[in-house]
């Protein structure tokens, strides 16, 4: 039965983690796009961009997001049952989260490029994508984890928000989900 | 494989079909809360609305991909944001990342009443949830107002 295999009391850690890689994924874009077409730049960005190549990125930086997001919200069953805001399990491992996503969004960026440069004949260009990879992938670790800050401070407000609006006169959390105490460290189910 | 003109079709279908997932979704995500409050039954709501919001989120993240691919598609000739069109692009895109903060809090709202009462969803939970589904579906409303504009007016 579907109702048994979506069942909420299985797979919400897991929903709230889908949630947050799609969000942060799709906010920095959102911002990005806004602030380029503010400073009149999104036209001339964009017209360097192919279809595929951009829809590669954009999954890519999915991708990792994913997984880092996973790696940050380890613990996220102890957070939503209302512990997370003294434990600040987001806010301390979203730094590393981020910085983690970026580094590994500057690799697939570089490997992406490449490619498009040795499909369109230019080998020294590809050469010099991977290359900048040496220098890139720390420096995007280092803004992932300031990036990973900011979104860590983000989600921990608008999930307080959200707990907010339905908190009121529901029963204690159920026994048998998660517990703050028990689910210290609770890793999300494989999908 | 495919000419520029074929893949900005397909893209754009795919944006316009993920957009209608979102808006066709929670209007009947809200149908069905509506109907929860006047009627007490035990549907299982709870899953369908949890459901709802995997489907949602990755409804959410194509739409914006496929929404980079659509101004891609004007590259140069993309108007300023001092342009009539440029401001209503403006705002359209602003008002997308109103429902992403939004759709993050109804997401947190589901997750902590699924953990509250995880065999079916509690009667003091309804009311919250109607209103920012409620407040989603509106937004996702003008926002699509806002993309007729760009697309023919």
């Amino acid at each position: 039965m579907w109702q048994d295999r979506y069942h909420p009391s299985h797979s919400y850690p897991l929903l709230l983690a889908w949630a947050l890689s799609a969000f942060h994924t799709s906010v920095f874009v959102a911002v990005a796009l806004l602030g380029l077409h503010l400073g009149g730049a999104l036209g001339p960005a964009l017209a360097q961009l192919d279809t595929l190549t951009g829809m590669a990125l954009f999954l890519g930086l999915w991708g990792t997001g994913w997984w880092a997001t996973r790696f940050g919200a380890r613990g996220i069953g102890a957070a939503v049952l209302g512990r997370w805001m003294s434990d600040g399990a987001l806010v301390n491992r979203g730094p590393m989260a981020g910085g983690l996503n970026g580094a590994l969004f500057y690799a697939w960026l570089a490997l992406v490029l490449a490619l498009r440069s040795l499909v369109g004949g230019q080998p020294e260009v590809a050469a010099l994508f991977v290359s900048s990879a040496v220098v890139g992938v720390p420096f995007a670790f280092i803004f992932g984890v300031a990036f990973g800050f900011v979104f860590a401070v983000l989600d921990t407000v608008l999930i307080e928000v959200g707990r907010a609006q339905v908190i009121a006169g529901l029963p204690p959390p159920a026994t048998g989900v998660a517990t703050p105490t028990a689910t210290a460290d609770v890793t999300p189910e494989e999908p | 494989m495919f000419s520029a003109h074929t893949w900005h079709v397909a893209v754009r279908l795919v944006h316009v079909g993920a957009a209608a997932v979102v808006f066709g979704g929670l209007a009947l995500v809200t149908l069905l809360l509506l109907q929860r409050r006047r009627a007490d039954d035990a549907t299982p709501l709870l899953g369908v609305v949890e459901l709802f919001e995997r489907v949602a989120w990755l409804a959410l993240g194509v739409i914006v991909m496929t929404g980079v691919g659509n101004a891609g598609a004007i590259g140069r000739a993309l108007p300023g944001p001092s342009s009539v069109w440029g401001g209503r692009f403006a705002v359209k895109l602003a008002a997308v990342l109103l429902l992403l903060l939004l759709s993050l809090v109804r997401s947190a709202a589901v997750t902590h009443a699924a953990a509250r009462a995880p065999v079916a969803l509690a009667a003091e939970a309804v009311n919250p949830l109607l209103r920012l589904y409620g407040l989603s579906v509106t937004l996702t409303g003008v926002i699509l107002g806002l993309a007729v504009f760009l697309a023919h007016g």
